[in-house]
């Protein structure tokens, strides 16, 4: 759990995040993903798979 | 100084009701609260769908994120962090003027107009009569209350439901909320399996609510159905959610009532032909003495017992306390995964779930709320997950149409753990401290529940994601603070008429005098019960 927490992106970031969410010209970044099942289903396992390959990097940048 | 034949204090959902039955009962009424509002957001969320708004309006940022500190906003873990910009309000002067101790509770308290109904989720579930029994209340003295308050404020629902007789047990309701297309989409999947459903003990129906389906006349305005427009969190367009400021709007026109505002309630002192409370002025900081014939402490458990500890009991008098264990079981719908979903939504609980306890009490039922996951933001989603927030955007993105969150309610009992007291803190300051800790068997029932909540949503076809569990106090249920006791010799304790023990002219109108705390949300029984007491205020009063 220790590590999946040190995983969450931070603060700054999670703002930064919301910050983009509630621009309207970028609306369409934010949308959901709704062309079907196999589809997401793509899309959640490139993320699993991509997450996976950065955690690595991802753990060793300097936070909190 | 004026004399009200009743002071009441608070206003929020219990105070409300007590002070509109009072003034239909002919008593006059001064109302003492400290009543902040929403000064800065109620003109500025413009009456828009939310996918419009997020689509085409450049302002968005100011009441979908605030204008606080970040890390104050979206960093904390205190209760209440998940209250919207707009509903920040509800927390204001609390821990300047409410302090609380506690390492093991952590309860929202409030100052604001309207009480904790000013953010209230609006469900209205009716207790069964072996609910009110135990709690300490008759189902036979409650049930015209129950039907008042609906007239009143308005109660939307499926009487024909499977979960109607255990949630929603009086008649003549407004026609169900629409729900969205993935409340529909788990509603089918258990009508396929219904009977399945019934032999695990787990049903499922619309959400009883206090939104309106139809309009609604309340005092001289017209309350308007719901807009599905999907910014319940965010404003009260339309009024089509009860706010309890809408009782009190109405009834600051009628000659009975006074409202005073900016009014903190410390103490009340008896004396022969009434009651004098005893108050700050929190702009001031000046003393302030209110009179009248009776009190009713509508402040909420946890402050009724605050004013009532400070009133009768020395420094360190120790209270129960009842506050239901919460979960939320995060969930993706594998039927909508992927699927558009309609637009047109209301915010609120789509569906209210029931799981029945084989061999446990028949009041030990564990209640679920199913709310779908869109005008809260994706960012708030992406910061749950362990992966860079470019991918965990993503992520939401894909998941965001079939995202459920269930709201799990546990049953509440008292136990040797679980009180407050009045005590000095370090610097000297008068604080309320709390603990709430579950017994071992009260641990082990909760997740024994939790595990058949969680087999009960897989067959669904909702996937648990992960099952969280706020610091306690966070369901924002209280009650059990001042129990009803039939000796009225005990102190602090209260006759079923609602009067506190020792006490003359003080009447308790919310959750304090309870002894269950049955795990269906409070407020719709809290209003009738108010009612119930304050019919008995005027009764005693004419003589």
């Amino acid at each position: 759990m220790g590590l999946l927490t040190r995983l969450r992106p931070t603060e700054r970031e999670v703002h930064a995040l919301a910050s983009l969410e509630t621009d309207p010209r970028l609306y369409a970044r934010f949308a959901p993903i709704t062309r079907g099942f196999l589809f997401a289903i793509l899309v959640i396992t490139t993320v699993a798979v991509l997450a996976v390959i950065c955690a690595p990097f991802w753990a060793l940048r300097a936070r909190r | 100084m004026s004399s009200a034949d009743l002071i009441i204090v608070g206003s929020g959902p219990s105070s409300a009701q007590a002070a509109k039955a009072a003034v239909g009962h002919g008593l006059s009424v001064t109302m003492v609260d400290v009543g902040h509002e929403d000064t800065e957001f109620a003109r500025s969320v413009p009456d828009r769908p939310f996918d419009e708004l997020r689509r085409t309006d450049p302002d968005q940022r100011r009441y979908f994120l605030g204008d606080s500190d970040p890390e104050e906003q979206h960093g904390s873990k205190k209760v209440g962090s998940q209250l919207t910009p707009p509903r920040q309000f509800i927390k204001r002067g609390v821990d300047q003027h409410l302090p609380f101790e506690s390492s093991t509770f952590f309860p929202l308290q409030t100052l604001a107009l309207g009480g904790l109904g000013a953010g209230w989720g609006a469900g209205t579930l009716t207790f069964e009569s072996f609910e009110l029994k135990e709690a300490g209340l008759s189902s036979e003295e409650l049930e015209p209350y129950y039907r008042e308050v609906a007239e009143d404020i308005g109660i939307s629902g499926s009487t024909d439901a499977d979960t109607a007789p255990m949630v929603l047990t009086i008649p003549n309701v407004q026609a169900p909320l629409e729900n969205d297309s993935n409340a529909r989409s788990i509603l089918e999947s258990y009508q396929r399996g219904k009977a399945r459903f019934h032999r695990k003990g787990f049903y499922l129906g619309p959400s009883p609510s206090a939104i309106l389906s139809e309009p609604l006349r309340q005092g001289s305005s017209v309350r308007l159905p719901n807009s599905y427009h999907d910014m319940d969190f965010y404003s009260d367009h339309q009024r089509s959610v009860y706010r309890p400021r809408f009782t009190i709007e109405e009834l600051v026109g009628h000659s009975a009532f006074t409202y005073r505002r900016g009014l903190l309630a410390l103490s009340f002192e008896e004396r022969a032909d009434g009651v004098r409370l005893l108050c700050e002025d929190v702009a001031t900081k000046a003393r302030v003495a209110v009179e009248g014939r009776a009190l009713a402490l509508g402040a909420g458990a946890i402050n009724s017992a605050r004013i009532a500890l400070r009133s009768l009991a020395p420094m360190g008098t120790k209270v129960p306390l009842l506050c239901n264990p919460y979960n939320y079981v995060a969930c993706v719908n594998l039927r909508m995964l992927g699927r558009p979903a309609a637009d047109r939504r209301h915010s609120m609980s789509q569906l209210t779930g029931v799981v029945t306890t084989p061999g446990g009490g028949e009041a030990d039922r564990t209640i679920l709320s199913f709310y779908s996951y869109r005008s809260l933001l994706l960012f708030r989603l992406a910061r749950e997950m362990p992966v860079p927030p470019f991918l965990g955007l993503q992520l939401a993105r894909a998941l965001q149409t079939s995202f459920t969150i269930v709201g799990t309610h546990h049953v509440d009992r008292h136990g040797p753990d679980k009180w407050l007291r009045l005590q000095k803190n370090n610097e000297g300051r008068e604080v309320l401290a709390g603990s709430y800790r579950l017994s071992r068997t009260e641990g082990m029932e909760r997740r024994r529940n939790l595990r058949r909540v969680l087999r009960c949503l897989l067959a669904l076809g909702c996937w648990p994601l992960s099952v969280l569990a706020p610091a306690p106090g966070s369901s924002i249920h209280y009650a059990g603070t001042l129990p009803v006791d039939d000796d009225p010799r005990v102190p602090l304790r209260c006759a079923r008429s609602g009067r506190l023990n020792g006490t003359k002219h003080v009447y308790l109108v919310d959750s304090a005098p309870w002894t269950l705390l049955p795990a269906k949300g409070p407020t719709f029984t809290q209003m009738a019960n108010a009612r119930r007491v304050v019919a008995g205020v005027a009764r005693a009063l004419r003589g």
